[in-house]
């Protein structure tokens, strides 16, 4: 197990080399690469850059030298956790991501955990009722919700439930109210409680309809195992052989494919902290892209791309945790 | 014992996958509702628009629509019955297999439906208008109108090339596919000369002793004097913030996103196929390269990387280049399952046994594997067109999709988010399309990979 995680680690080495240099080679081989290097036209990338950013730019990024030099420099920097600074306020990247960082994993986080909990019965029920008329309802309507894209049920919750002209249920935008600082604890709590509801409700249906068709699958699976018709010959009840024999062993599979969930639920992340205006990492991605905030976009472009590649290696050694079956020699 | 002796085919793999697609009724109708959704993309100019179809004013007959339409709408016009005649014809007249007269009338099709590619207020001109004078203007106007007659051209040498050296065999006569050639280039000839009149009145006010008016009389990008008009008989969908018709919008925006989910997918089709392909058949270092490569892409979230490489490429909102920066990124999914495919199909006894035979490795890879793989693959691209157009809406919808005028779906409903205390109506015409046209293409999918997987039998 402990060889089996050492060369798992080291295999992500390549690929985080591969990582950042992608990242420098967007931002080096970007049309306002030469605007910078050039120092004129600074509309060039549709965004006005004043002369003292250009030069931090051009500083950070090692724009004047040659690009194989300029990446081992950037790099340097980056593994010191230096992204340098924000165009916008001036104030460091690392900072700026880092305040923002809580609430996007905390909304990401509990959608996960939400998918989950509502996904596995759902797939566990259609597949032991595998082609009757529950399974079918329930296969169409994980199929609705999941065509149906995620700010478009967004736009539909806030006119239904929050402001519109229907019901004035929840709030519209933001993460707390106005006052939430004169709030006490529990009452500043329920308040954040109250701003999450209608986003996570839009980030978890998605990964709720692919969870749920994963697990109607996984179960199948297991259902027609060997060890599932052993069980029911020497008579064990149906409940038993579902919930001790088959669920258990469909559930493998199901548990590791949340990282599959990683890189959408960001993608998630953007549309939705951007409609509900939510201070995290999306609508910081959101905001920098729209005002050409450079050394925001690639920091958390960087960060972003880490974060799935350390998912992906969870999942792999959750893996190998779960299923005392697999051994790596 | 006089029996009719009956020649017995084995089902081709083809057709199996299709007998067992259209058992399934939901991939049934998902197909259908793709191909309405595609007849009406094509069909919009004359859906919605504010010119009539046919006007009678002063004993003067005009079809002012006609007069408006673009080079490319007018090829759909001609293209498509030109397709249907050649048909035809196959059929009734030389009731024979005619391959070049097949491949014709699917030319003819293709050339027809490039009007999907093309949406309203798009032309090949707007790449280069930098630095504009009149011969650069002449050469790009040149350029615009060429693309069906240079694919007509490459795809006839082509067909004659092929069909030279199979005539032997085939027993092909090649003659009427020189005649239809010949109507291609003078209808391709004549369109050059045709300059689209930009009338900006409309003919809904205008006096006449008749008029036929589109099912939709208004253009998707004109504005009328009620905005915030909600759903009536005068406006179906309503119309938004500066009184734009919402159902002329949408007619037109189906343009965008068929295309932009098709055109993506395609691009996302050649380099996946061509980079797992490349790395299942040659393995080795190839391989561990090209599957880093894959690894390395698949930490980026698909709708992020599509976000910063417009936010640092952007010139323009150009439709090609959102088209190649959605297909670019989502390749990865597909080239992992055409290396699995080829890795699998590889080690089997068959590509073996066509190099023995002397086959070398272009014609091993296009004629022995390929085909193997296509079904996955095809159920793959199926999903991948509905996740491009998904991602299309998005692009619009966070504002760096299309330019404004443009319509698109994602660009509706980003102005539903800024209205949406009241204006219901922007949100939900847009979102609905969008929904169908995904679940459409999802079921498709779905219906695919069934009749495509060996495992799941059907009788």
């Amino acid at each position: 197990m402990t060889t089996y995680l050492i060369r798992r680690i080291l295999l992500m080495v390549p690929t985080l080399f591969g990582i950042t240099l992608l990242t420098f080679l967007l931002l080096r081989l970007s049309p306002i690469n030469p605007a910078l290097a050039k120092g004129a036209g600074s509309a060039e990338g549709g965004h006005a850059m004043t002369a003292q950013q250009r030069e931090d730019m051009i500083k950070f990024y090692g724009l004047d030298k040659p690009a194989w030099e300029a990446y081992f420099i950037w790099l340097g920097k980056v593994l010191h956790g230096n992204l340098s600074d924000s165009f916008v306020d001036s104030r460091p990247v690392v900072d700026k991501i880092s305040e923002r960082m809580g609430l996007t994993i905390s909304i990401t986080g509990s959608a996960l955990i939400i998918s989950y909990l509502i996904a596995i019965p759902l797939g566990v029920l259609a597949a032991i009722k595998r082609g009757q008329i529950l399974d079918r309802s329930i296969s169409f309507a994980v199929f609705l919700l999941y065509s149906i894209p995620s700010f478009v049920a967004a736009l539909l919750l806030i006119l239904l439930v929050a402001g519109g002209d229907y019901f004035n249920l929840l709030p519209m935008y933001g993460a707390n109210s106005i006052n939430a600082s004169a709030m006490g604890p529990f009452a500043w709590v329920w308040d954040r409680v109250i701003h999450m509801i209608l986003p996570v409700i839009c980030l978890t249906y998605a990964s709720l309809a692919s969870i749920s068709r994963y697990a109607r699958v996984s179960m199948l699976d297991a259902l027609g195992q060997d060890f599932v018709r052993t069980a029911r010959a020497k008579g064990l009840p149906e409940r038993l052989v579902i919930m001790r024999h088959a669920l258990r062993n469909a559930l493998i599979p199901i548990i590791t494919i949340f990282t599959l969930e990683v890189p959408v639920l960001i993608s998630g992340a953007i549309i939705i902290e951007s409609i509900f205006t939510l201070p995290g990492m999306g609508h910081l991605m959101f905001q920098s892209l729209d005002a050409g905030d450079y050394p925001v976009i690639m920091g958390l472009t960087l960060l972003i791309a880490i974060v799935t590649l350390v998912s992906y290696l969870l999942a792999d050694i959750l893996y190998a945790v779960v299923d005392p079956r697999i051994t790596y020699e | 014992m006089n029996e009719v002796t009956h020649e017995t085919y084995s089902e081709t793999y083809a057709r199996r996958i299709w007998r067992h697609f259209y058992a399934d009724s939901f991939a049934r109708n998902g197909l259908r509702m793709v191909i309405v959704l595609f007849i009406v993309a094509a069909l919009a100019p004359f859906l919605a628009n504010s010119h009539a179809i046919i006007r009678v004013a002063d004993g003067h007959v005009s079809f002012p629509i006609f007069a408006s339409l673009e080079p490319i709408e007018w090829r759909f016009l001609l293209y498509v019955p030109l397709a249907g005649i050649i048909y035809l014809a196959r059929r009734l007249i030389f009731r024979v297999p005619r391959l070049d007269l097949a491949l014709l009338a699917l030319l003819c099709t293709l050339t027809g439906l490039l009007v999907l590619v093309m949406p309203v207020h798009f032309s090949f001109s707007g790449l280069f208008t930098n630095n504009v004078d009149s011969t650069f203007e002449i050469w790009t106007y040149s350029i615009e109108i060429s693309p069906a007659l240079w694919i007509m051209i490459l795809f006839g040498m082509l067909l004659f090339g092929v069909l030279r050296r199979r005539a032997r065999f085939l027993r092909l006569p090649q003659v009427n596919s020189t005649f239809v050639l010949l109507i291609v280039i003078l209808i391709e000839v004549t369109l050059a000369f045709h300059h689209p009149i930009n009338d900006p009145t409309n003919d809904r006010d205008r006096p006449a002793s008749f008029k036929l008016m589109p099912l939709i009389p208004y253009s998707p990008i004109e504005s009328t004097p009620d905005p915030f008009s909600p759903p009536a008989w005068k406006h179906l969908c309503g119309t938004d913030s500066t009184g734009r018709d919402i159902a002329a919008r949408m007619l037109h925006g189906a343009r965008t996103s068929l295309s932009i989910g098709f055109i993506a997918q395609s691009i996302a089709l050649l380099v996946g196929v061509t980079l797992g392909g490349l790395a299942g058949y040659y393995r080795g270092w190839l391989d561990i390269g090209v599957c880093r490569f894959i690894e390395i892409m698949d930490c980026f979230p698909p709708l992020l990387l599509i976000l910063v490489a417009i936010s640092l490429f952007e010139s323009q909102n150009n439709m090609f280049y959102i088209m190649a920066v959605i297909g670019l990124t989502s390749w990865t999914g597909l080239a992992r399952l055409v290396r699995g495919e080829f890795l699998r199909l590889g080690s089997q006894p068959f590509p073996q046994a066509a190099r023995a035979l002397g086959a070398g490795d272009f014609r091993v890879i296009v004629r022995h594997l390929l085909p193997n793989a296509l079904g996955p693959i095809l159920v793959s691209a199926t999903f991948g067109v509905a996740s491009a157009i998904l991602i299309e809406s998005s692009l619009s919808f966070l504002g760096f999709g299309m330019q404004a005028p443009t319509p698109s779906w994602g660009d509706i409903l980003s102005d539903a988010r800024r209205y949406i205390d009241f204006a219901w109506w922007l949100a939900f015409f847009p979102g609905l399309a969008i929904l169908i046209t995904i679940m459409s293409y999802n079921f498709v999918g779905e219906g695919l990979r069934d009749a495509v997987d060996p495992r799941l039998k059907v009788k």
